[in-house]
């Protein structure tokens, strides 16, 4: 059943097929081409093995990422963060590549089934915009300002930020699948943003009406903020402030909030970009895999169970928040007994 | 399915353009990619790149130089500023069915992606 579905996906979607194809035996060939020198500290093995590694784990998470409408730099940040070394601007330059490129390629094949309300989509930007640049200009801030310290005090607040977010997942889930549709009031009522779609599960029509735009806007530059600091996007927030703040079924909450992500983390990127955080060889294998796991998800939504998908994350949100605040005390004990001395 | 939102055409006018913009990104960025592996076409080698990542050290790679990280950076580039257009494009349907605050929504939203992207190029 499932290796139908995928096989119709791939001769649905030519360009899919021919994406993964070329990365894959591009990626292949290069042990071919190369001319590398034997001293090297890395093998060229190790560096295809790295890059392909990254590619394939990236689409995996692109899938998730789309199916659960979270994007995938709340899954990539922290783990990295969490199980690397690697410097935590370069992690959080990555993660928002990561963040937004599932939410780039899906927006196409959601906006087609009618999921997603591009007005809604634009409304709700431009918070997300303004607070995802001041997030990442303060991320730069706080490195310069704190100097090591900072990178244990980001591993920490993630780590508390992680449980929070897993604690929103398990309250919030599936209880507001279908908000009852009330009149709106407000901000809502002039902009009139007022939407139906296909329910292909209840085989008729969902129907909705937006309510409290005013405190979702005021959440999304909250949310952005965020994002735009820790490097994670902000969309396992937008699915909640979408659903239980907007009363927009949690269905085209998910579609929506990828979409949305795209767009609110376009701006918040180049920040990183100035500083020299982004490191385009590491970026480049996770942007190809985040291109085709987009396109992936974003036509197996209909198909997949979203509470399986929600358990895992849940799972993996709780342990990845206990690594990095374990890392975080540590990184702070020992940079306060290093002042010390 | 049928979708008889009238601002419908302006979702897919939006989607289209990023998801063939964002697929010709992707393909940059690969050939980027093999550039700068098989090649080794960097300012910086990709083996030291990649060990001073792990290490947890920062590193600045020098993008005004052309190079295979420049490639890659077009690819990106070009993905990310799709989204000018293709808010533009869709702007024109939503002011004709009456969606004139929305409009301005969008058109602020290009104008914000458009100003950060030359603020990071100048």
């Amino acid at each position: 059943m499932v290796a139908a579905v995928y096989m119709s996906i791939f001769v649905r979607v030519p360009e899919l097929t021919l994406l993964i194809i070329v990365s894959l035996v591009g990626f292949g060939m290069v042990p071919l081409l190369a001319s590398y020198a034997a001293e090297s500290s890395l093998s060229l093995g190790a560096l295809v093995g790295l890059t392909l590694g990254s590619f394939l784990l990236s689409l995996v998470i692109a899938i998730v990422a789309v199916v659960a409408g979270i994007g995938g730099g709340v899954i990539f940040t922290p783990i990295v963060l969490g199980f690397t070394s690697i410097d935590t601007l370069v992690v959080r330059a990555t993660g928002l590549v990561v963040a937004m490129f599932s939410g780039l390629i899906s927006a196409a094949p959601l906006l087609n089934r009618g999921l997603v309300d591009i007005r809604l989509v634009y409304v709700c930007a431009l918070p997300t915009i303004i607070g995802g640049v001041l997030g990442a200009m303060a991320a730069f801030h706080l490195a310069a300002s704190m100097g090591a310290s900072a990178d244990a005090l980001v591993r920490l607040l993630l780590g508390l930020l992680l449980l929070g977010v897993a604690y929103v997942f398990v309250r919030g889930g599936g209880r507001n699948d279908y908000p009852k549709p009330q009149p709106s009031k407000g901000l809502a009522a002039i902009l009139s943003l007022d939407m139906s779609y296909y329910e292909s599960s209840l085989n008729g029509t969902v129907s909705y009406k937006v309510q409290r735009l005013g405190w979702a806007i005021g959440l999304f530059i909250l949310v952005g903020f965020i994002g735009g600091f820790f490097g994670l996007g902000g969309g396992w927030a937008m699915v909640p402030v979408l659903n239980l703040v907007m009363a927009v079924p949690l269905k085209a909450a998910a579609a929506s909030s990828g979409v949305l992500l795209a767009l609110g983390n376009a701006a918040a990127i180049w920040p990183y970009i100035v500083y020299g955080a982004l490191v385009p060889m590491l970026v480049a294998p996770w942007m190809l895999g985040q291109v085709a796991g987009g396109i992936l998800g974003a036509h197996l939504l209909a198909h997949v169970k979203v509470k399986v998908v929600r358990r895992l994350l849940i799972t993996m949100l709780l342990l990845t928040a206990i690594k990095l605040i374990h890392r975080g005390i540590d990184g702070l004990t020992a940079a306060e007994v290093g002042l010390m001395l | 399915m049928t979708q008889t939102n009238q601002h419908y055409n302006s979702g897919v006018a939006y989607g289209v353009t990023v998801y063939w913009c964002t697929i010709v990104g992707a393909v940059i960025v690969l050939l980027g990619s093999v550039l700068a592996l098989a090649l080794g076409w960097t300012a910086t080698p990709v083996e030291q790149q990649f060990s001073l990542v792990l290490q947890g050290q920062s590193l600045v790679v020098n993008m005004k130089t052309m190079s295979a990280d420049g490639v890659i950076l077009i690819g990106l580039t070009l993905a990310i500023v799709s989204l000018v257009p293709a808010i533009m494009i869709s702007l024109p349907n939503l002011w004709r069915r009456g969606h004139r605050w929305v409009a301005v929504f969008g058109a602020a939203n290009a104008l914000s992606i458009a100003a950060a992207t030359a603020y990071a190029f100048y």
